[in-house]
């Protein structure tokens, strides 16, 4: 039989395609990054947006962690008098960090302080991307962008300074790690100040729903500086009055007439907020309050879509230190339980033995113990941001972070630790006793002062921030808190241990080490 | 009589052979071929004339007739399980004992090319289909259990016929991808084992140590298993069709309280009955689970003419799940062989396809069955109740956390898969000059796999009843093409030989998926199949959908110098070249180069008794890489409201993790054979460790990044042996008999950068316990400079009546649970076992055999998470879910935490597997050549003193096989683990 191809010739094609192959394709290892872009297009996309300032919202996303279980929130609420997650027999032990931060047990390794950490600095790294960018990819916008992106860092700042104090100052992009060293909370104090004092000009003064503007900035400010002598060991209420002054005095916000108002799923409308995470069920997720706070057998009441995991609770302390006139004691679910029929009992058929309500499902304020058998109905329920029917983990309820009645009564508190009995801090407080239903004060002292501050503020993050400006926080402030006459230094969370393993670094704060 | 042809073929190849061989002058041979030992003539045995491919086979009587050239000077005699022979025509009459297997003689494949075992330099192991396990097998990896020294194919799913094993060879070797070993399969990486049929497999090579598997480079730091399909030979036709009818059923469930033990736990607890006492008795494991029923069909058809050769095979598989669960599955495999240009030139065509449908398991269901309480009926008594309507006429326990009627999950929910998968692959080999070959492969493996799953509208869990109903359907497709060209050059230097390879290797892989999910419907009818009707499309914010692409190459240049000088010594050396996509700029080529050599002691020491005592010392490189794709670049997700998102933090010096391997070892073969075996010891050093970093967040926009950091050391041992007992005199009864023992231990020598910029900081807790109330309680330690594995918790002290459990603290007193600090946390052993055992024995008496294998796993611990969550007497929690009894109830217990109480003796053995099996004897006439019919067990008992449910081996917590397990967190049963059964198989298997 004779070849149909000589030998020759096949040993010719055979080294042929073996060499083409191998000399040409197949040694490019570039591969497309099919469902996300590069950095060049990115580059591209940024510099050809039709509205440039978009590139700021990357920057916010970040703030997205403030809200949900395990964040700031948690790490503010917890740790005071206004809320706990008591260990309900079998569930919500936990490892016990959250026993402990009601304790004031604070360890480092309370993954809500890493939780905190992670998010402000997340959104600081963005906001300096941007910062360094801005001028690069819009020449024309630079200032305003840069100038919103100083502001938003500047408040990633002010809460880093208010939970840890002496954190490091990154302000570098790419990030340096020269950058990654501690600095003193005077030095993060002094940075939030200027860095809001300089950007303030060339910020919005209109409206501007989830970003900050002008009077957003004022608010920081206002706040900053409320808390200068705890921040800075020296007080600067002037400064605080005519912050505040220039928000009330705008006349672009106003007392909402109906208080819920404000934290509504459709509060976007507030006249009164001047800045929030403006949490969507769509755009930004993250805000699942009805899952950490109530019972699992309430998620019929509003047909939730996921089942709840009972644990944040109120106190019968501070449950009961508003007056049944008060229309801001709605802001908890208390009592009887009913279907979204308001007709139906609940059940719990999981009720313990030793709770006197049995199977219906009632939320009593009174705690019978917070470990290792609190009751599963025990503790009245936060409330005050309603719950939308067939709400999903993620809320539509904004979460504000400064609002026009926490201004009211921050200038007011200013006034009056001015001078104990200024006229218009009264006025101030009382504005805001009357719009909640309360009867006026006649006379403001801490005691009164810190209560109407809890009442009006509850559940927006700033309970242990006020604890500790009126040193309460460091006494034994309710039933299952044992400490008393508590250090200075514990007004400071300690630094994260994953942060402090991952950057050498660091230095642990006073109270911890 | 040993019967193997097809008269047909025998025919028409003598034809050709007639035929082809007028033009020469010739001289007629005849003889007979038989077994050397039992004298057995052998029918079907291929006679050549040496350096041809002229031949024949014997005829059913064993003998061959053949017309040789006159100037032929020697035969070659081969047959299927014997050593080839090479005999000199010494007149006209050549008769031919072969000698059955000779180990030294069989092939061992080492990837580009294979070896004699006799030469081989390194740690290579071999299994041939006749020692796979038999009986009830579901999955490749099943066959290899036990079998290979070293190899540890742990099923800690049990029952569970949609699980794959976890496959590990020689321990841990990477935390990331490649934690298995590579698979090859007839020469073409990563392809599914699902798309091989363990009746198509021939044989398993697996190449243990690093200078075995440095020919694959960064694929293989895990070890590399090849696979080699069953093909057809030239001459000899086959037809056969093997059945199983396998019956399952449960054998290990946690032990749980029955409905009355339940009711008393609750009265000695103080609790008011008549708040637990739902008025049912029910065993919820008898619920949801069944008696399952499999079966297997294979047929296959193979054979050859002249100069080409096939094989086809056709299998289908209805393999039943105790848990209402399993697959079906259609697999065809087409291998097809031609020689042209002379026998120059060998074409081949491979074509396997599987369809697979999937039906999986409601984990939830198993873990619900556990818990939920024992006296709860499960339908509501009265069906007209408005809460019976809602929840489809179940019983729901409402108002407790995570209580779901087990029931109800099964029959409400369903999770489907269609997967189809192919290969194609086309391979040349070319004889460019005598001794210089030239080899290319090009293959494409697709996948492609549809996910579908459903929650009813009556459905509490999952909350399909609030929805009305939820639809998901998810589809996934991957492809990978993949192109090899190599040439290899083999010259004998008369004593010495000299074996040369080198080649180049290209593979691409692109995934992608679509999914989308919604709820809404009036009826479950339609199920996932009109997802578009879902009233979530009315609503904002309700539907979920996505899709993603991502794609990656990975380009090879290798070569290989084989030397062996007169059976005396060996010398192997192998530098693999490898780039990586995954990689930064300038850091995507990493070089692997192995060496190895082997001393034959026996030829060198002259010692007789030995046929072999060869020693084996070997050091290579080989390299991991991550799984993530695109680590190295910056990535931005363009969000539905404009924002840019950046994806991660770029990684911009990733490379690849290297792991450096010695083995030393010895293979012994002596006593006439009787007795072999092998020992290797191996030490892995693994550095530049793939390991993801928490790293300063705002100096890094996110938490954590993907570095080469750190230092992993594996250590251990390999040994097998096996032993003839009887060798020919049991009076007809042969007993043979195996043993494997593998031993490895792992230590994490630093988790610390080389710059030092990033470290652990000495060692870090992982794995947490879980909801209700132990989110945060790790089980896990990890220590720089500790072994990995390790759990960490509170070392018990007892349980007291008013103070509950006991523990000791750092000073050694005892206090409460609730007391105790991480300062009071100690080790509470090790999740990775500390030896390995298989032991094989094989009878054989006339038609009949037996084999049975025992496998055990020793010095590994488990957190037994059922009593983690479970054992407690406190009140409430008795009231909420039903409790374990085992040895250790104490009903002082009233904390539900984790500590040293919960960690038992993972110790087991298990009869993995008997099978008894009739060879019947036919006549050669008849229309059936061969039949045979077996009786198999498989796990058929299990000797442990622990409590859960499967003491096997976890070597990750989550999924062992895509790399997003925790390989930190070794020897954890979490409580949705699949119960353990027990099956029975019958088989048949027939020749025509």
């Amino acid at each position: 039989m004779k070849n149909v191809f000589s030998l020759n010739n096949l040993k010719v094609l055979v080294m042929g395609f073996f060499l083409m192959t191998a000399g040409n394709a197949c040694t490019d290892l570039n591969e497309e990054q099919y469902s996300e872009v590069g950095q060049s297009t990115a580059d591209e996309i940024e510099k050809g947006l039709a509205d440039p300032d978009k590139i700021v919202l990357g920057a916010y996303n970040k703030l997205g962690g403030f809200g949900g279980h395990g964040g700031i929130f948690s790490m503010q609420e917890i740790s005071s008098d206004e809320m706990i997650i008591p260990q309900r027999g079998g569930d919500w032990y936990d490892g016990g960090y959250w026993l402990r931060t009601q304790q004031h047990a604070f360890g480092s390794d309370i993954p809500g302080l890493d939780g905190s950490w992670s998010t402000l600095y997340g959104c600081i790294s963005v906001c300096n991307r941007y910062i360094n960018k801005a001028p690069i990819l819009i020449p024309a916008k630079a200032t305003e962008i840069s100038s919103e992106l100083r502001a938003l860092r500047a408040l990633c700042y002010f809460y880093l300074c208010d939970m840890f104090g002496n954190v490091p100052l990154i302000k570098s992009y790419p990030g340096v790690l020269e950058e990654a060293a501690t600095k003193p909370r005077t030095e993060i104090y002094a940075f939030v100040e200027s860095e809001l004092n300089a950007a303030a000009p060339a910020l919005s003064k209109n409206a501007t729903y989830g970003r900050i503007n002008y009077w957003a900035a004022k608010a920081i400010l206002a706040k900053l500086y409320l808390n200068a002598q705890v921040y800075k060991g020296a007080p600067e209420y002037d400064k605080c009055i005519a912050a505040c002054d220039e928000i009330i005095s705008s006349a672009k916000f106003s007392l909402e007439a109906n208080y819920f108002d404000n934290f509504s799923p459709t509060n976007d409308n507030s006249k009164e907020n001047i800045l929030v995470v403006p949490y969507d069920q769509v755009k930004r997720q993250g805000f699942n309050l009805p899952q950490m706070t109530l019972h699992y057998a309430s998620q019929s009441t509003f047909k939730l879509r996921d089942q709840p995991w009972n644990g944040y609770c109120s106190l019968a302390e501070f449950y009961n230190s508003y007056d049944a006139a008060d229309k801001r004691k709605g802001s908890f679910i208390a009592g009887p339980q009913f279907a979204a029929d308001g007709v139906t009992r609940l059940l719990d058929d999981g009720a313990e033995s030793n709770d006197p309500d049995g199977k219906p499902l009632n939320y009593t304020a009174d705690v019978n113990e917070l470990f290792p058998n609190a009751l599963r109905q025990a503790g009245v329920r936060v409330g005050k941001f309603k719950f939308k029917e067939g709400a999903t983990p993620d809320l539509d309820n904004d979460y504000p972070l400064f609002r026009l009645g926490d201004i009211i009564l921050s200038k007011a508190e200013a006034l009056w630790r001015k001078n104990a009995a200024d006229a218009t801090a009264l006025v101030l407080v009382n504005q805001i006793r009357t719009r909640a239903g309360a009867a006026p004060f006649t006379a403001l002292t801490a005691d009164n002062f810190l209560a109407e501050r809890g009442r009006e503020m509850f559940a927006e993050s700033w309970r242990r921030n006020d604890m500790i400006r009126f040193g309460k926080f460091f006494k034994k402030y309710d039933k299952f808190k044992t400490l008393d006459g508590e250090a200075a230094c514990k007004g400071l969370f300690p630094i994260p241990k994953g942060q402090i393993n991952s950057n050498t670094q660091l230095k642990q704060n006073e109270c911890y080490n | 009589m040993k019967i193997k042809v097809n008269f047909k073929s025998l025919m028409l190849l003598a034809l050709f052979t007639v035929l082809s061989s007028f033009a020469f002058s010739q001289k007629t041979i005849t003889g007979l071929v038989k077994d050397g030992e039992t004298n057995e003539s052998l029918v079907g045995a291929s006679v050549i004339v040496t350096g041809t491919s002229k031949g024949t086979l014997t005829d059913v009587d064993g003998k061959y007739e053949l017309q040789v050239p006159n100037d032929a000077t020697t035969l070659t005699v081969s047959f299927t399980g014997y050593a080839s022979l090479t005999v000199p025509i010494t007149g006209n009459v050549v008769n031919v004992d072969l000698k059955g297997g000779s180990i030294l003689e069989s092939v061992v494949v080492i990837g580009y090319g294979s070896v004699k075992q006799k030469e081989s330099t390194s740690s290579v192991a071999s299994l041939k289909s006749a020692d796979f396990n038999q009986g009830n097998i579901s999955s490749v990896g099943q066959l290899l259990q036990g079998k290979i020294a070293g190899l540890v194919v742990a099923t800690p799913a049990g029952g569970n016929p949609n699980a794959v094993a976890q496959i590990r060879l020689r321990g841990i070797s990477t935390f990331g991808a490649n934690s298995s070993p590579l698979i090859i399969v007839d020469g073409v990486p990563n392809v599914p084992l699902n798309l091989v049929d363990p009746n198509d497999i021939e044989s398993f090579d697996v190449l243990r140590d690093g200078s075995a598997a440095a020919i694959y480079g960064v694929q293989a730091s895990s070890g590399v298993i090849i696979v080699t399909t069953k093909k057809g030979a030239a001459g000899k036709t086959t037809a056969d069709y093997n059945v199983t009818l396998t019956s399952e059923s449960l054998a290990t469930t946690p032990q749980m309280m029955t409905a009355s033990e339940y009711l008393d736990a609750n009265k000695a607890a103080g609790n008011n009955l008549a708040d637990v006492n739902k008025g049912a008795v029910t065993d919820w494991y008898k619920e949801v689970t069944r008696s399952a029923i499999s079966h297997v069909h294979n047929l296959s058809l193979g054979g050859g003419l002249g100069k080409g050769s096939y094989r086809a095979s056709l299998n289908w598989r209805n393999q039943q799940g105790v848990a209402y669960d399993g697959y079906k599955q259609l697999n065809a495999r087409v291998n097809l062989n031609q020689r042209a240009l002379n026998d120059k030139l060998t074409l081949n065509f491979d074509f396997s396809t599987s369809n697979q449908d999937q039906t999986f398991a409601q984990d939830e269901a198993l873990a619900q069955a556990s818990k939920y309480v024992p006296t709860a009926p499960v339908r509501f008594a009265d069906q007209n109740l408005a809460i019976a309507k809602k929840y489809g006429g179940y019983y729901q326990n409402f108002g407790g956390f995570d209580q779901y009627n087990p029931k109800a999950i099964q029959d409400q929910l369903s999770n489907n898969s269609a997967k189809k998968r192919y290969t194609i692959s086309t391979r040349a080999d070319l004889e460019i000059v005598k001794g210089l070959k030239w080899s290319s492969t090009y293959a494409l493996t697709r996948e492609d796999e549809l996910n579908t799953q459903y929650v009813s509208r009556y459905s509490f869990f999952g909350g399909g009843a609030d929805r009305n109903g939820i639809a998901t359907r998810n589809s996934f497709d991957k492809s990978v093409n993949f192109f090899n060209s190599y040439f290899n050059y083999s010259k004998d230097l008369g004593q010495s030989n000299l074996n040369l390879t080198a080649g180049y290797e290209y593979q691409r892989t692109v995934e992608q998926g679509f999914g989308l999910s919604a709820a809404g419907f009036l009826t479950d009818d339609i199920s996932t199949n009109n997802i578009g009707t879902a009233t979530d499309f009315n609503k904002v914010g309700q539907v979920g959908g996505g899709s993603g692409k991502s794609g990656e190459r990975l380009i090879s240049f290798f070569g290989r110098a084989n030397f062996n000088y007169n059976d005396i010594a060996s010398i192997s050396a192998v530098v693999r070249r490898d780039g990586s996509s995954k990689f930064a700029d300038g850091k995507q080529w990493g070089v692997f180069p192995a060496v190895s050599a082997a001393l034959y002691l026996n030829k060198l020491m002259n010692l007789t008794s030995f046929d072999q005592l060869k020693l084996k010392v070997g050091y290579g490189l080989t390299g991991a890489l991550p799984i993530e794709r695109y680590e190295s670049k910056a990535g931005y997700i363009i969000g539905r409201d404009s924002s840019i998102n950046s994806q991660r933090n770029p990684s911009t010096n990733l490379t690849w993790e290297k792991k450096g391997e010695l083995n030393v070892g010895i293979d012994f073969l002596t006593l006439n054979s009787r007795l072999s075996g092998s020992f290797d010891f191996f030490n892995r050093n693994i550095t530049d460790l793939l390991y993801r970093y928490n790293v300063p967040p705002g100096i890094f926009e996110f938490g954590t990044l993907l570095v080469n950091a750190g230092e992993l050391n594996t250590k251990g041992f390999d040994f097998n042996v096996g032993y003839d007992i009887l060798q020919g005199k049991g009076k007809g009864l042969n007993w043979k008999s195996s043993l494997v023992l593998s031993n490895f231990s792992t230590k994490l020598v630093s988790l610390t950068t080389k710059d030092k910029l990033l470290s652990i900081g000495g060692r870090f807790s992982t794995a947490n316990a879980g909801s209700p109330g132990q989110n945060q309680t790790p089980y896990t330690i990890v220590e720089e400079g500790s072994s990995l594995g390790n759990f960490w918790g509170f070392q018990y002290a007892g349980a007291d009546a008013t103070k509950g459990i006991l523990i000791k603290n750092a000073k050694g007193e005892s206090i409460k649970i609730a007391d105790g600090t991480d300062a009071d946390k100690v080790l509470l052993g090790n999740g990775l076992p500390k030896l390995i055992a298989g032991l094989t024995n094989t009878f054989s008496y006339g038609n009949l055999d037996f084999t049975f294998f025992l496998r055990g796993v020793f010095g590994h611990k488990i957190v037994n998470e059922y009593r983690v969550f479970y054992e407690n007497a406190n009140g409430g929690s008795l009231k909420s879910y039903n409790r374990v009894l085992t040895k250790y109830w104490d009903a002082n217990i009233k904390d539900g935490a984790y500590n040293s109480y919960h960690v038992e003796k993972g110790d087991f053995v298990r009869l993995d597997n008997f099978t008894l099996g009739y060879t019947i004897p036919m006549s050669t006439e008849g229309t059936f050549k061969k039949a045979r019919i077996f009786l198999s067990g498989n796990n058929v008992a299990t000797f442990t003193g622990y409590t859960g449910i499967n003491p096997e081996v976890r070597f990750v917590d989550g999924n062992a096989n895509d790399g997003t397990g925790n390989a930190f967190a070794p020897g954890i049963e979490r409580r949705t683990n699949y119960f353990t059964t027990r099956s029975f198989t019958l088989g048949a298997s027939f020749g025509f």
